[in-house]
């Protein structure tokens, strides 16, 4: 089809309005992150790297980012652990119990996730589970699961099956297959979906601020300066965490695996 | 042996869902029924905590505005998303489609609780769009409105769930064929008529998942509202979080978080009977 | 006695209700390229990955070379297959590919490097070891697969349709090179194709499947002219099929006598004779009439190259019949003619004449 001149002009002022929309307020957050009043308020005041110091000289922020990124890691072991075979068994097999897996594997990510962190808090509570870190990476791994099986389980099933009975038929034992056939077929992928799950857990508000019990996480720590007034440091955790992400999409992009990045949901 | 494989490969899913989901959503349906002092929550068979909801009008309030709300920004959400999502598979900017993804993806996957604050902080009295609004003279004094308001409310949310809705949309639109496009123009429609009698009807599948996911994020959300919402636009997620919170009522709690989700599956199968009614009448 | 190279005793796989093969007995003896032929669905392919071990049977043995491999997992069984889309592992050079089971095996790589070098010069791919397998053709994607296969040196080879990706003619020049391989290695081959020309032109021996059963087993000039059903007959290409009555070891059907070599032996009063297009002779009418003797007018001529087909209507019977072009006269549609032949080109199919 042909695009005129006048659609695309029109077309790009709209995307730009709508990234605007997206981006513009992060962008104040990010400036500001480096103003020396310490508030959101025009006009800017001289750069500082000041907030920065305070966020990594705060012993508060030092262990909600520890514990951020031990929940975050934890996550990213276990979903690979129950999430690699699970997402094998919805892309190679089927059949009507695996289709019910795939269904109650989804839900998680199809309730509000406020439901999916309360129900969990009232079941640790209710068989008197204390709330730690370890309930609160429980809940990272039911939001985070389906996401990570999903987009596995597109790319297995854009590999020829018939590679591994190739390699059955070569002799190689089935671990031998996995080893050097799947595995190296499935690795960047693994490692996108991976790295994605490590940045959504250090994102990921809703289930920790219902399970963590007394302890605290980096967005919990937003959460806490911003209920308790303003806070000069919360730009600059922002902006840390924002960094982060961005860093992290980029490293999922070099590994060229952006059609990993289809199947997060909300 | 199939089934064997099945099994083994299924068995740590079905443990850690069965334990730490299906089982946890038991024991809320559960403590629905049941009954709360303010040192112990006790299990019961009372239908009182659903009475209670339907019955007192904040609660009634709450649970409607939140699908409401869920409604109007799955609405803005879709309409915005979907240019965004045409430009970069059918429109001109389909070889552009990479960095215009990572742009939505970078947005997609920063935190929920930063950018909600951003918009908490720019939208703010001393904020930079009222600061803006008053030195280009359109306003003499800040606009108190424009945050702890229902507008922030469905702002906020609509900016931040963009990125969800544009992936489902750029799935759907991207397996819909140029050439069946260009053939319905051989065929003499107009432009908007092939938009609507091929396009829409072949991405309604993309159209429908984006609605669903940014409805059921939107109502469920109980962030957005305690951070820019004001008293007047608390939501149901309020309510709930904080029945589990400070004031210790989780059968309360309970009750509403399924009438919530109860309005919430209304809504979608409303909306897909009526998607339906008109997808049939624009067959010929 | 040596043990067979592949033997299959009444093999059967059933997919929930549907038969793919039906109580299936196969001796394959060592050194022989045998094709498995048969329409799409007949079982072949099941038959050949239940060898391979890729698929397991509902009920009966494998045997390979006198073991007993019925139960044995696909790494552990002494066959070597080639896939159809030839399944080269995609993240791996085209040497890396040859030298896997060599890899596996954990060989020193001095050792590996020198038979893949052999092999790549074997399938004439002599500086192709560092490319990607994406750089390949199809036909040179094939000799890599191949190649593969034989640095596993199993002595038996499975190969399922390799040829039905390439084009007609590098497929016939393929057909050529794989059947000379074979002689080379002295390796026993089992082909599975539903190319009668392909089968016919390489095998030593066919075997013909359908709905999940063999259905006639020989060498292809048997198969071919010999055919035991109505489905062989015609499944192998064109064929004149005479219904009719048997008298005294004849077959009478209408104005048409059949009569072949050997007296067969028959289970009803009626079925049927075949008799292959290129085995009649055409010449101008003499008004003689008898056993494998017709008079007949010519209603339609084609041209074919190296062979002239003529349709010659006998009574109820239209006849295919086969001329070289070198040989006689073109005839032309309305010219009254005589068909005959020999006994011997005479096969009687014990099949009912209707329903």
């Amino acid at each position: 089809m042909n695009h005129g001149l006048l659609a695309r002009i029109l077309y790009a002022t709209y995307l730009a309005a709508l990234f605007l929309f997206l981006f513009a307020p992060i962008a104040v957050v990010v400036v500001f992150a480096f103003d020396a009043k310490g508030i959101a308020t025009p006009p800017f005041e001289g750069p500082t790297l000041r907030w920065f110091r305070a966020v990594l000289a705060d012993p508060v922020l030092q262990q909600a980012a520890a514990n951020s990124a031990k929940i975050a890691v934890i996550t990213v072991i276990l979903c690979i652990l129950i999430g690699t075979p699970a997402a094998f068994a919805i892309a190679r097999l089927n059949g009507r119990g695996v289709r019910a897996f795939a269904l109650v594997i989804s839900m998680p990510l199809m309730l509000p996730t406020l439901l999916v962190g309360v129900t969990l808090m009232a079941m640790f509570s209710s068989l008197g589970v204390g709330l730690s870190m370890w309930t609160a990476t429980v809940g990272h791994v039911l939001v985070t699961l389906p996401f990570l099986v999903f987009t596995l389980s597109a790319r297995i099933t854009s590999i020829d099956p018939q590679l591994a009975e190739a390699a059955a038929n070569l002799g190689a034992t089935p671990a031998q297959t996995f080893r050097r056939i799947t595995l190296p077929l499935i690795g960047s992928a693994l490692a996108c979906a991976g790295l994605l799950v490590l940045g959504w857990s250090i994102d990921e508000f809703t289930v920790s601020f219902f399970n963590m019990g007394g302890g605290s996480t980096l967005p919990m720590a937003i959460w806490g300066q911003m209920r308790g007034g303003v806070s000069p440091t919360v730009n600059a955790i922002s902006t840390i965490m924002l960094g982060l992400t961005v860093f992290i999409i980029l490293v999922v992009h070099r590994l060229g695996n952006i059609a990993a990045l289809g199947g997060k949901t909300g | 042996m199939a089934d064997r494989r099945a099994l083994f490969l299924t068995a740590p899913g079905w443990i850690w869902l069965t334990v730490f989901f299906l089982l946890p959503c038991g024991v809320l349906f559960a403590y629905a029924f049941g009954t709360t002092s303010y040192t112990a929550v006790n299990f019961g068979t009372s239908l009182k905590n659903f009475g209670d909801v339907l019955t007192t009008p904040t609660l009634q309030t709450v649970v409607l505005r939140s699908l409401t709300t869920g409604l109007a920004v799955a609405t803005l959400t879709v309409l915005l998303a979907f240019p965004l999502a045409y430009a970069i598979t059918l429109g001109p900017f389909a070889r552009h489609a990479t960095p215009i993804l990572l742009l939505v993806v970078v947005s997609l996957f920063s935190a929920f609780i930063v950018r909600i604050y951003a918009w908490r902080t720019i939208l703010g009295s001393s904020g930079v769009v009222n600061t803006f609004l008053m030195q280009i003279g359109l306003t003499t004094e800040p606009l108190d409105e424009l945050l702890y308001s229902r507008f922030a409310v469905v702002l906020t949310l609509t900016s931040v769930l963009i990125p969800v809705a544009v992936l489902p949309l750029t799935a759907a639109l991207s397996g819909v064929p140029r050439s069946l496009i260009e053939a319905a123009r051989n065929m003499g429609t107009t432009a908007p008529q092939a938009f609507r009698r091929v396009t829409l009807p072949l991405a309604s599948g993309g159209i429908g998942s984006a609605f669903a996911l940014t409805f059921v994020v939107g109502a469920g959300d109980f962030i957005t509202p305690q951070l820019v919402g004001g008293p007047s636009s608390q939501m149901a997620g309020s309510a709930i979080s904080s029945r589990f919170g400070i004031s210790f009522d989780w059968p309360q709690g309970a009750a509403i978080a399924f009438t919530l989700v109860a309005g919430m599956v209304a809504v979608l199968v409303a909306l897909r009977l009526l998607m339906r009614a008109a997808g049939m009448r624009d067959r010929p | 006695m040596q043990s067979p190279a592949v033997r299959v005793i009444g093999l059967t796989r059933r997919f929930d209700s549907t038969l793919a093969l039906n109580d299936v007995s196969l001796d394959v003896a060592e050194g022989r390229f045998v094709s498995l032929l048969g329409p799409s669905g007949c079982g072949k392919t099941t038959l050949m990955r239940i060898i391979a071990g890729l698929d397991r049977q509902t009920s009966g043995r494998v045997e390979i070379a006198g073991v007993d491999h019925s139960a044995s997992a696909p790494n552990r069984r002494p066959v070597g297959l080639v896939f159809q889309r030839y399944a080269l592992f995609p993240h791996l050079t085209v040497a890396q590919n040859v030298g896997f089971s060599m890899q596996i095996r954990g060989e020193p790589q001095a050792a590996i490097a020198r038979r893949v070098t052999e092999l790549l010069r074997l399938i004439q791919l002599d500086d192709y070891g560092p490319r990607s397998i994406d750089q390949l053709s199809g036909g040179q994607a094939q000799r890599v697969a191949l190649a593969r296969i034989l640095a596993s040196d199993p002595p038996v080879l499975l190969l399922d349709e390799p040829m039905s990706a390439l084009d007609l003619k590098l497929r016939q020049s393929m057909q050529i090179e794989l059947r000379q391989l074979q002689r080379q290695l002295g390796k026993t081959f089992i082909f599975v194709t539903h190319d009668q020309h392909e089968a016919m032109v390489m095998s030593d021996e066919i075997v013909l499947m359908n709905a999940g059963r063999i259905v006639q087993r020989g060498s292809p000039e048997e198969v071919y002219f010999s055919p035991n059903s109505l489905f062989s007959a015609r499944f192998l290409g064109d064929a004149n099929l005479i219904p009719g009555t048997f008298q005294n070891g004849v077959l009478a059907g209408d104005g048409v006598i059949c009569r072949p070599a050997a007296a067969a032996a028959m289970t009803r009063a009626e079925g049927w004779a075949c008799i292959r297009p290129e085995s009649v002779t055409i010449s101008l009418a003499s008004g003689e009439h008898g056993p494998n003797m017709v008079h007949a007018r010519i209603s339609e001529t084609i041209f074919q190259g190296a062979s002239r087909r003529y349709h010659a209507l006998a009574g109820s019977h239209r006849f295919l019949v086969d001329q070289p072009t070198t040989q006689g006269t073109p005839l032309g549609v309305g010219d009254e003619v005589r068909l005959s032949w020999p006994d011997s080109a005479v096969a009687m199919i014990d099949e009912p004449t209707h329903g």
